[in-house]
């Protein structure tokens, strides 16, 4: 419980600070449009909830399957997960084991060095930057459906993504949240024509995870005649959309099932 | 033709306000003492007004009156109290002079401080709202939960004090007096240097509306300095910048720097184990911290002015970042920009309810404190 309330206070104090970094950005001008910046923090606060939603089912499941007490012990789960040898690693004293040990470099230097700074928490740095990662790729992949559909969607499109089935990984100390972030961010840049900040990023995607590699897709899929117009289609016809939207919540109800089914066999390594 | 009124007229009913306000705050002060106190006799408590004011448990105040008679050393078991911030002590060996007593000249300046800083908490509330709701926003203050602090010798009223004038001269773009001030601030307490974001903040703001950046407004450079001046203070006593930091992560503080989840779990797991001390310590500055944070929210809602929001902010943050906290509540008490997010509420019913419970637990835990509990 202790851990719980820990971990819901340091939630809501990060929420509000964002929320005032929000209000800042608008306040100096760089933002000029409130209400896009207000429809973006609700957005980024959906996703995290979702994420928090996994890490409760996650706990549940597991402190319960496993005979625990302890409702809250969050930190469990990460063992269960088979990231145990990660949060190892991103602790190592060596910087160089801490990078090379988990094969991209670029996460766990990131992890390492903030970890260091804050605290020794490792753990939650990761956790942490993977929230931050993955509420920024959300509202990236918000903007750009809105911009390419050219009408405000419902964000409950976007947070399908969030559903799918072992999703709940991106939440974890992995590096698929932060991962996510970056491919979104990338794909939002070169749809803005920004291509230097669509190649730094996707490099750094890179470099972070093996998946990051994917950066180059958004570029091939653009470059695919017929396909952008295929989208279009697509995302404009009513039915498919809220097929589509139906169709995630189903897929987190799949989730759901995996992460419970996951937790409960055990000795899955992903 | 509307007759306008003299700006003599203006300018002697906000004076008359503002003697009232300082009034109302000092007798305050007087009744909730008044009151615990007759409430601790009722009770059976038998502890002279001396004891209870220099006794060991008041805590800090006699560390502060230590420091003001014979100053910070570097030998001996005292050498620990390089920890506590030279504003207060300064102040009170200044009032010394007069009153013959550290922890009276210490009581006098929290009072004083106290009643001073309430005036400019009144000019700066009025800066944005109505009557009604200064009043309000005052009274919340004066009933603040830990509210025995702004009478004992500690550095609570003299933080809200520079506090209240920092916002306030903030407010009035008077640059030179934010910076001396926050100087000042930054000397008394470790949330002290957090007044230069405020200021900072609506500096940044101003620039980037007028596009022009105002190089008078670099004297807030002070406020951090007077930080760097606590620092070379530990170098001067010590031999080491950082020396109270050593100090802190020892006995009896065991302070070390920790992540807020981490500080609200130890609290949470200290208060299951010492369920006694639970009532004092653990439990409200547990709900303290989350009341605050919605205030947070509450606040960014009804559009309280951003800077308040980022010291706000900053100061729960800061104030929660302790390995082993226990002053948790008395902090938190001393964060004026909640005030100001609780007078901009509007809906009265929740406004009362608010009011009532801060009363009721600001007389029972003046009451502890009376009794010599670990009300810290």
């Amino acid at each position: 419980m202790g851990q719980f309330i820990g971990h819901a206070g340091g939630f809501l104090l990060l929420s509000a600070v964002v929320l005032l970094a929000g209000i800042f950005t608008a306040e100096v001008g760089i933002v000029k449009d409130r209400d896009k910046l207000r429809k973006n923090g609700f957005t980024a606060l959906y996703a995290c909830c979702i994420g928090i939603l996994y890490y409760f089912i996650m706990a549940y499941v597991k402190n319960t399957a496993s005979g625990q007490t302890n409702m809250f012990d969050f930190g469990s789960v990460f063992t269960f997960c088979g990231l145990d040898k990660d949060l190892e690693l991103y602790g190592d004293p060596s910087l160089k084991s801490a990078c090379l040990g988990l094969g991209m470099p670029i996460f766990p230097f990131l992890v390492h060095i903030l970890g260091k700074i804050i605290f020794e928490q490792y753990g939650g740095i990761a956790v942490w930057l993977n929230f931050l990662s993955v509420a920024v790729g959300i509202c990236c992949l918000y903007r750009m459906m809105c911009e390419y559909f050219e009408r405000e969607i419902s964000p409950h499109t976007v947070m399908v993504i969030l559903s799918l089935p072992f999703a709940f990984m991106m939440f974890t100390p992995g590096s698929y949240g932060w991962v996510f972030g970056l491919l979104s961010a990338s794909a939002y840049a070169l749809y803005k024509g920004n291509t230097p900040l669509w190649l730094i990023l996707g490099i750094i995607a890179a470099l972070s995870n093996k998946l990051g590699i994917l950066f180059v897709l958004p570029l091939i899929l653009s470059k695919t005649s017929g396909f952008s117009a295929f989208v279009k289609k697509v995302g404009e016809n009513k039915l498919i959309s809220n097929a589509y939207v139906r169709l995630g919540y189903l897929f987190l109800m799949f989730s759901i099932d995996g992460a419970i089914l996951f937790l409960t066999i055990g000795g899955v390594n992903l | 033709m509307s007759i306008q009124k003299p700006k003599t007229y203006d300018a002697l009913s906000e004076r008359r306000k503002l003697i009232t306000v300082f009034c109302i705050a000092f007798l305050s002060r007087l009744v909730l003492f008044a009151v615990a106190l007759a409430a601790y006799r009722l009770n059976g408590g038998g502890r002279s007004l001396v004891e209870i004011f220099s006794g060991d448990s008041t805590g800090d105040a006699v560390h502060y009156a230590y420091i003001a008679e014979h100053w910070y050393t570097n030998v001996g078991e005292k050498a620990n109290l390089l920890v506590f911030y030279p504003m207060m002590p300064i102040l009170m060996a200044v009032f010394r002079v007069i009153f013959r007593s550290y922890i009276l000249s210490g009581i006098v300046v929290s009072i004083l401080a106290f009643s001073v800083g309430s005036c400019y908490f009144y000019k700066l509330l009025r800066l944005d709202y109505d009557e009604e709701k200064t009043a309000y926003g005052m009274v919340a203050f004066f009933a603040a939960v830990f509210g025995i602090f702004f009478i004992s010798a500690h550095t609570e009223s003299l933080f809200v004090m520079l506090t209240a004038m920092v916002l306030w001269y903030t407010r009035k773009k008077n640059w030179l007096a934010v910076g001396i001030i926050g100087f000042c601030a930054a000397l008394t307490k470790t949330q002290g240097v957090l007044l230069f974001l405020p200021a900072a903040y609506e500096i940044i703001v101003d620039a980037a509306k007028e596009k022009h950046f105002n190089p008078k407004t670099l004297t807030v450079l002070f406020i951090p300095l007077g930080f760097l001046c606590y620092l070379m203070l530990n170098y001067a006593v010590s031999g080491d910048f950082f020396k109270f930091v050593e100090y802190q992560a020892v006995a009896p503080w065991y302070n070390t720097p920790k992540w807020i989840a981490g500080s609200l779990a130890t609290s949470y797991d200290n208060g299951v184990k010492y369920f006694a001390l639970s009532l004092y310590l653990y439990a409200p500055q547990i709900i303290l911290f989350f009341v605050a944070v919605a205030a947070l929210f509450v606040g960014a809602c009804k559009k309280v002015r951003t800077s308040y929001l980022v010291f706000a902010g900053s100061y729960i943050g800061a104030t929660y970042l302790h390995g082993w906290m226990l002053s948790g509540g008395r902090y938190i008490s001393s964060c004026l920009a909640l005030y100001i997010i609780y007078a901009a509420v509007d809906n009265k019913y929740i406004k009362n309810i608010i009011l009532f419970l801060e009363a009721i637990f600001c007389v029972f835990f003046m009451i502890f404190w009376f009794q010599g509990q670990a009300v810290m």
